[in-house]
């Protein structure tokens, strides 16, 4: 009992650290797929882009990673990939990427604003402009507010 | 008298049970109640229930006997096993996991992301994709800098 003890004190210190190890793993990789993405899509490579960003898509997040955080990755990600379809006309497959990004939550923030204006471009590219001025105009209230916040010098709240 | 072909086989177990309790003083399991009460009262009467040296050489040889038996037949006290010490310890193991992982968690609050530059949605409303990809480039890699900072992936 003497060795058992303290090896289940380890045990316990290392799963401790474990549970830090996940999200640490998370945003590094969720980083590396948005990085690859990047340059491929620079590089006219859409399918790799699409590539590495399904995969961030389908990576799931661990507990320990905010909410917020996480809506915030994903929704860049589902923006990203909503883009490229409604480039190569596929509105409706943008749309569906729109809604998997919004179905996350809707922030004051530039992530969900992309989304939204991404959502009205696919409205304009099937003919339903009355939906995309509205998309536009909740896209252009956003952007007032993200202003006001930049004239006063505030962060968007939560953790540093 | 009883004719022989009269005599059962109970009866005849019975009387060499008998006859056994009376040589030895001590009875066999196929010895019924009343039998042994028979002998106890022969036996009784005949020496006041004293036994004999030689008879008592002989019960205490089958009380040995009987007694070697019992020891063979009972299993030895066993020691815990070792695995049962493994056991224990993969279960506290088991269970501290369990706390660990299901054990009450705040809400994680969310990260302080930088605020963007201005130009970001203005390009994206403007339709102007170059120079929003570039603006929204560099915001996007403060915000990762940002979850970084605040999880530690550095």
């Amino acid at each position: 009992m003497n060795r058992i003890f303290p090896a289940l004190l380890g045990l316990l210190a290392l799963l401790c650290g474990c549970e830090g190890e996940a999200p640490r793993a998370w945003v590094a990789a969720a980083r590396a797929d948005s990085a690859a993405a990047e340059t491929a899509a620079a590089a006219g490579d859409d399918e790799a882009a699409l590539r590495r960003l399904g995969a961030l898509l389908a990576r799931e997040v661990p507990a320990g990673v905010a909410e917020e955080d996480a809506r915030v990755v994903r929704q860049d990600a589902c923006d990203r990939v909503a883009r490229i379809h409604l480039a190569r006309g596929d509105a409706e497959r943008a749309m569906r990427f729109v809604r998997r990004g919004l179905e996350l939550g809707e922030g004051e923030d530039v992530f969900t604003a992309n989304l939204i204006i991404t959502r009205g471009r696919a409205h304009e590219a099937s003919g339903r402009d009355r939906d995309a001025a509205e998309d536009y105009a909740r896209a252009i209230a956003i952007q007032e507010a993200l202003l006001e916040r930049a004239l006063g010098g505030e962060r968007l709240g939560g953790e540093p | 008298m009883i004719e022989d072909e009269e005599i059962t086989d109970e009866e005849r177990r019975e009387a060499e049970a008998l006859a056994h309790a009376l040589e030895r003083g001590s009875a066999r399991e196929d010895l019924p109640e009343d039998a042994l009460q028979t002998a106890a009262l022969l036996r009784y009467g005949r020496d006041g229930g004293a036994l004999p040296p030689d008879r008592a050489e002989a019960v205490l040889s089958d009380v040995l006997e009987a007694a070697d038996r019992i020891a063979a037949r009972t299993p030895e006290r066993r020691r815990p096993p070792r695995w049962g010490w493994v056991l224990g310890a993969v279960g506290l193991a088991a269970a501290l996991m369990l706390f660990v992982w299901l054990r009450p968690r705040g809400p994680t609050t969310a990260t302080a992301l930088p605020a963007p530059d201005p130009a970001v949605l203005e390009a994206r409303l403007a339709g102007d994709d170059a120079r929003f990809d570039d603006a929204m480039g560099d915001y996007r890699g403060a915000v990762y800098a940002a979850l970084e900072e605040r999880y530690g992936a550095r």
